[in-house]
């Protein structure tokens, strides 16, 4: 493996004049090319680039995120994917209770906050980048939408790896789903099953019947165990898919779950997943 | 135009923001970083602590484990760093002759800054985080005055005319929850590795000499035996919880700050964030916070002297900043 040019933000790069800044770097008073990020050199032809260690998330079309709905606009939410922008989730993007195929109407435009209000987690997909770097996104499909009774928590998104299928169901009996920008939503299985916003007879969303699923204590421990494993490979900045996740997870079970939180613990747990990639 | 909207709805979510221009209202929370919670998260966080299982697998009564690290600013008497996870925090004490309160002409005087560094959270920036500071400083102040806490006598140069002054300057890196527990363990800390130099006092009456020893290792320590920590219960759902981080934060109806001492003695308290404890509880809250105190007291306790034997910070004034 080539070694790595590693340097630190005001690391002088180079000092010959024939090279093309590109992102990450600047040119100093005397002429010197210096990084302004810390992270990894990138020469291409005559064109020197800092890819940085740690960014936000920069979305492609097709990855799966989970964001948090911070603003209800006119016709649109506006999401928080870790962007450099806040993403858009259109209206025209999400599936309607019922599933029912039918255009968007003013009655829907005033009824937006009972579908999704500020706060609310929503699993999607990027449906496209728009010229500025924000994402449009969309929950048109019937395992994406919003998220409940479980725990988020938030990882750098270099650390998350490309895969086909972001939404696994752990053999523990907890389901993971590990969005691309880097936010991880960790629930028990059964939850995941009923995600269809029933109708009342008026076609409007019934949150009265939202069947009320207590989770048992197993499975919050469960879900605790698998939120402290992904801590530990985080901590580790070891790449984060449903594998490294489940060595993690089977080498934590001799430990009670606070216990995961010490440091020497965390290293120890890591050790299977350091191998694989 | 405005969405109108059909129907009465719930506060599913409440964004809590922080004004800097805004005094403290009631029930504005201080200090909170503008963090959203869905109503599923928070009624996540609430059932894991009815069920005695937090987020992260603890206990309600659990502590975080920190780290303590003295003498890490070279040009103070004293100072202290304490990391809790993600909240962290550097205190620096300065020693320095000034006079005493003419109402205490024996004692020797501590004064409280707190800094909330603009890195710490979106809200301190610029001046946004000084309401916070000023709070802050004022609940540390609140756990020191008392007279048993320090032997302000010893800081007394010449009675009514010159004292030691410690200034206290607590500055606040980060920002995850805990903060006034973290601060309090750090003003501790750095009070523990404070050393005030000896005087030579020549003359009488009107001319009196006051000479500071030159020799850096010509110094006596404080003796903090009597000084408290804080520790801050919150109420999240029915039950109270120690060490929050910031969701557990966001979740909280109320929160009762008390300073305690390592003998168990309740030195201030202070209640913060709108919601009710009702007498029943009370007792509870007290109780847990002192048995929690007892553990936090044993930790950091064991910290500083393990340090002080292998020579860090105290007398060899190690230089390392923050590494």
């Amino acid at each position: 493996m080539e070694t790595l040019h590693l340097v630190a933000p005001g690391d002088v790069i180079t000092t010959d004049t024939g090279f093309m800044r590109g992102h990450g770097t600047y040119h100093s008073d005397d002429g010197k090319l210096v990084a302004s990020v810390a992270g990894v050199v990138q020469r291409i032809n005559r064109l020197i680039s800092v890819r940085p260690l740690q960014s936000r998330y920069a979305g492609e079309v097709g990855d799966v995120v989970v964001g948090r709905i911070v603003e209800v606009q006119q016709k649109r939410w506006k999401v928080d994917t870790f962007s450099r922008l806040e993403s858009v989730l259109l209206l025209s993007s999400i599936n309607l209770p019922g599933g029912v195929l039918r255009r968007r109407s003013a009655q829907d435009e005033l009824m937006m906050r009972t579908y999704f209000t500020e706060g609310d987690l929503i699993s999607a997909e990027v449906q496209q980048v728009f010229s500025d770097g924000s994402l449009s996104l969309h929950t048109r499909s019937l395992k994406y939408g919003k998220l409940k009774k479980g725990c988020l928590i938030t990882v750098p998104p270099s650390l998350v790896k490309r895969c086909k299928n972001h939404f696994h169901n752990m053999l523990c009996g907890a389901s993971v789903i590990i969005g691309n920008n880097g936010y991880v939503w960790i629930s028990s299985m059964e939850v995941d099953q009923e995600d269809q916003i029933l109708l009342n007879p008026r076609d409007e969303p019934d949150t009265t019947r939202e069947k009320d699923i207590a989770i048992t204590r197993e499975e919050r421990e469960t879900i605790a165990r698998l939120r402290n494993c992904i801590q530990a490979l985080v901590a580790r900045k070891l790449t984060l898919f449903d594998t490294s996740i489940q060595y993690t997870f089977d080498a934590s079970r001799g430990y009670e779950v606070k216990e995961l939180l010490r440091e020497d613990v965390m290293q120890e747990i890591t050790e299977p997943a350091r191998n694989i990639d | 135009y405005r969405l109108v909207y059909v129907g009465v709805q719930r506060s599913i979510a409440r964004p809590i923001l922080f004004y800097a221009h805004h005094p403290r209202g009631a029930g504005k929370r201080i200090g909170m970083a503008t963090q959203l919670l869905s109503k599923y998260e928070r009624d996540y966080i609430e059932e894991g602590v009815n069920q005695d299982l937090r987020e992260d697998g603890r206990n309600c009564r659990d502590y975080r484990s920190f780290a303590v690290q003295t003498g890490v600013v070279s040009n103070t008497s004293g100072s202290a760093r304490v990391q809790l996870e993600n909240t962290s925090a550097v205190v620096g004490v300065k020693a320095e002759l000034g006079a005493p309160d003419p109402t205490q002409p024996n004692s020797g005087r501590i004064e409280f800054f707190v800094d909330c560094a603009a890195l710490a959270s979106p809200e301190f920036e610029g001046r946004g985080g000084e309401d916070l500071g000023h709070h802050l400083a004022h609940q540390l102040a609140g756990a020191y005055s008392h007279s048993s806490t320090l032997d302000r006598g010893s800081l007394s140069i010449i009675p009514g005319q010159q004292c030691w002054v410690l200034y206290v300057d607590v500055l606040v890196l980060e920002w995850g929850g805990s903060v006034l527990d973290v601060l309090s363990l750090a003003v501790r800390a750095a009070l523990h590795d404070t050393r005030i130099p000896r005087l030579i006092v020549t003359g009488e009456g009107e001319e009196v000499e006051v000479e500071v020893s030159d020799n850096p290792h010509d110094s006596t320590s404080l003796d903090i035996g009597r000084a408290p920590i804080i520790i801050t219960v919150t109420k999240i759902g029915l039950n109270f919880v120690v060490d929050v981080n910031m969701k557990e934060e966001m979740c909280a109806s109320s929160r009762l700050s008390l300073a305690i001492n390592e003998q168990g003695q309740i030195l201030s308290t202070s209640k913060d964030i709108g919601g009710g404890i009702p007498y029943f509880q009370l007792n509870d809250a007290i109780r847990m916070a002192q048995e929690v105190s007892r553990e936090v007291f044993q930790k950091l306790n064991s910290t500083l002297h393990s340090q002080d034997h292998e020579g860090l910070g105290g007398n060899t004034r190690s230089t390392q900043l923050f590494s």
